[in-house]
């Protein structure tokens, strides 16, 4: 952690002094980590001890680590059966919503047409709709769909409430690729199909991995729809069936820690592995603002 | 195209095409975005308290004028101005500083900014829980326990009960939550800044302070302004925390604009006076956002 003069000694030509003067900085960060962190880990350990030992002291170690916790929230509290729709959900969503933006971004890219600029337009109008505002008509709308309470159901709405920040995305960086690529593919006779699949979507791993990851957290996270648009445990997510742990888990808190390790696990071993294109995603967000 | 210099794609491209690939993006988010917030719209000038939509009656603007009566709106802003001041006056700032120290930083940014981002991936469902155990008053409540180790038990409270404090309580967790994401916002902006300014004050023998007030404030002054207008746009349309948490209770004390609507709309079914409710949290993050803007620009203009 604060290992600044454990390393200064093996990388020779940096001045011992420059690094001791950094110690003061790292205090107020390791502090800060400690508050980001703190809570996990009382979560993790909560999770593991018996309902009596969490109330005589909420900060102390288990006796014993009742892993039986874990058993009770996946079978008898039904994360079990959320958790497998959080997945089919996060992932019928994030293939959807980048296929339809990238066919949608690969256009506004590279061709022009009529009223492109409207559509532009009324695409970005997306980003100043917020979530809230469509749950009634949501609600009632998908039930003359016949999509109401459906895993496919949510799935489309996931894709379709990210479509405008994804086309904005993955537009911006098509118009980075350079064209030779797309020229020498219609000269050997590609179409239209061709060019997209084989050319663009190829060259735009890079977006598409970082809009992945994004997408990915969007879906399992997201609470508000998924309560509104589903109403049985058949298609429930984790984030509503964890809102949900305390009316099955009466006085039984460390079950609903252990719900909650359960929710949390998947996203944090996929934030360990894809932290590089998260942080390129916001910082591009924030300079093309 | 009529233009003699044919853009090369042109020649691939054919109408049909274009419409082809726009259709599944551009019809989608017509259908399950657009076209509801339309209807949201609507709703909102119909006197309409469940049953079907064509017997609803026409009362237009009835429902926002009911607003200005209705003491729960005014609850309910005040808890939104909560937000926003929590999130300006302590999310930015916090961030802002935090992200300056890891710009100066030599080594273990990337290990600092993983830890710094966990709270922004959570799912927010299981950070309204943790933050239910940290305020609880029960026996585990982890607030009252620290502060009875620390010997402090005259500030113990009801957290999530007491008029006065659950509004700040529902209102703190939707401010430290984005921290992380601010954070990296700034530090792209940071690393932004030329180095030479930082080594020609450093010259002058200016202070790191007198840096950061000097050479680093005014370089950020859009990234800024642009992190401004996100904090206040999640201050405004902010329900998530108040919801899972309390329930916007106890008798609606921490409600906000959007938590209202929600429980107008499925405790109470009156979904025309919700949607409005919603609508008007809506309008007023699109007028605050502007009205940033504009002073945030004009601010700019007079620097210069």
């Amino acid at each position: 952690m604060n290992n600044t003069e454990t390393q200064a000694g093996k990388k020779p030509g940096i001045s011992w002094k420059r690094e001791i003067d950094q110690i003061p900085m790292h205090i107020p960060l390791f502090v800060w980590s400690v508050i980001c962190i703190f809570p996990l880990i009382w979560i993790v350990i909560t999770s593991l001890k018996s309902t009596p030992e969490l109330y005589r002291d909420p900060f102390a170690f288990p006796q014993a680590l009742k892993w039986s916790n874990y058993v009770e929230a996946w079978v008898y509290a039904k994360m079990g059966v959320y958790f497998v729709n959080s997945i089919v959900i996060t992932l019928i969503s994030t293939v959807m919503v980048l296929f339809m933006s990238s066919t949608s971004a690969f256009i506004l890219a590279r061709f022009d047409f009529p009223f492109k600029n409207i559509i532009w337009a009324y695409i970005l109008f997306g980003f100043l709709i917020p979530h809230s505002i469509l749950l009634i008509p949501l609600a009632i709308f998908t039930r003359k769909l016949g999509i109401y309470n459906s895993l496919f159901g949510l799935a489309i709405i996931y894709s379709a409430v990210a479509i405008p920040w994804n086309t904005f995305f993955l537009r911006a960086f098509m118009e980075t690729i350079p064209k030779e690529l797309e020229e020498a593919a219609i000269l050997d006779g590609a179409d239209m199909w061709g060019v997209f699949w084989n050319v663009m979507i190829p060259l735009s791993q890079p977006a598409i991995a970082t809009l992945t990851i994004f997408h990915v957290l969007f879906a399992w996270g997201e609470y508000i729809l998924a309560l509104v648009l589903t109403g049985t445990t058949a298609s429930r997510t984790l984030p509503v069936g964890i809102s949900l742990l305390e009316g099955h888990f009466t006085s039984n808190e460390p079950g609903v820690a252990a719900g909650m390790v359960i929710t949390i696990v998947p996203v944090i071993i996929a934030f360990a592995f894809l932290q590089r294109f998260v942080i390129k995603g916001i910082t591009a967000g924030a300079i093309k603002a | 195209m009529p233009s003699s210099k044919k853009p090369f794609s042109a020649q691939y491209g054919s109408p049909l095409g274009i419409f082809l690939f726009l259709l599944p993006g551009v019809g989608a988010y017509t259908l399950f975005m657009l076209y509801p917030s339309l209807l949201s719209l609507y709703y909102s000038v119909l006197e309409w308290q469940g049953g079907p939509i064509s017997k609803a009656p026409f009362v237009g603007l009835d429902n926002f004028t009911q607003m200005l009566g209705d003491k729960y709106i005014r609850l309910a802003l005040g808890n939104n101005l909560r937000m926003l001041t929590l999130n300006w006056a302590f999310q930015l700032p916090i961030a802002l500083m935090l992200a300056y120290l890891l710009s100066r930083l030599r080594r273990g940014v990337t290990f600092y900014r993983f830890l710094f981002y966990i709270p922004v991936i959570l799912p927010v469902a299981t950070m309204a829980l943790l933050w239910r155990f940290i305020f609880s008053g029960n026996q585990y409540g982890l607030l009252n326990n620290i502060l009875e180790r620390l010997n402090l038990e005259n500030l113990i409270r009801p957290w999530l009960s007491g008029n006065g404090i659950v509004q700040w309580t529902t209102s703190f967790p939707g401010a430290y939550d984005s921290i992380g994401f601010f954070i990296i916002i700034f530090l792209a902006g940071l690393v932004g800044i030329p180095e030479e300014q930082y080594e020609a004050s450093g010259i002058d023998g200016a202070s790191s302070w007198q840096q950061f007030l000097y050479v680093t404030i005014p370089n950020m002054r859009g990234v800024y302004i642009y992190a401004m207008i996100l904090a206040l746009q999640a201050a405004l349309g902010g329900f998530i925390f108040p919801l899972l948490m309390t329930k916007g209770g106890p008798l609606h004390l921490s409600e906000t604009l959007i938590s209202y609507s929600l429980y107008l709309l499925w405790e109470k079914k009156i979904w025309g006076y919700g949607s409005a409710v919603a609508t008007f949290s809506f309008l007023l993050g699109i007028i605050a956002t502007a009205l940033v803007w504009k002073f945030g620009r004009r601010g700019q203009e007079n620097l210069n």
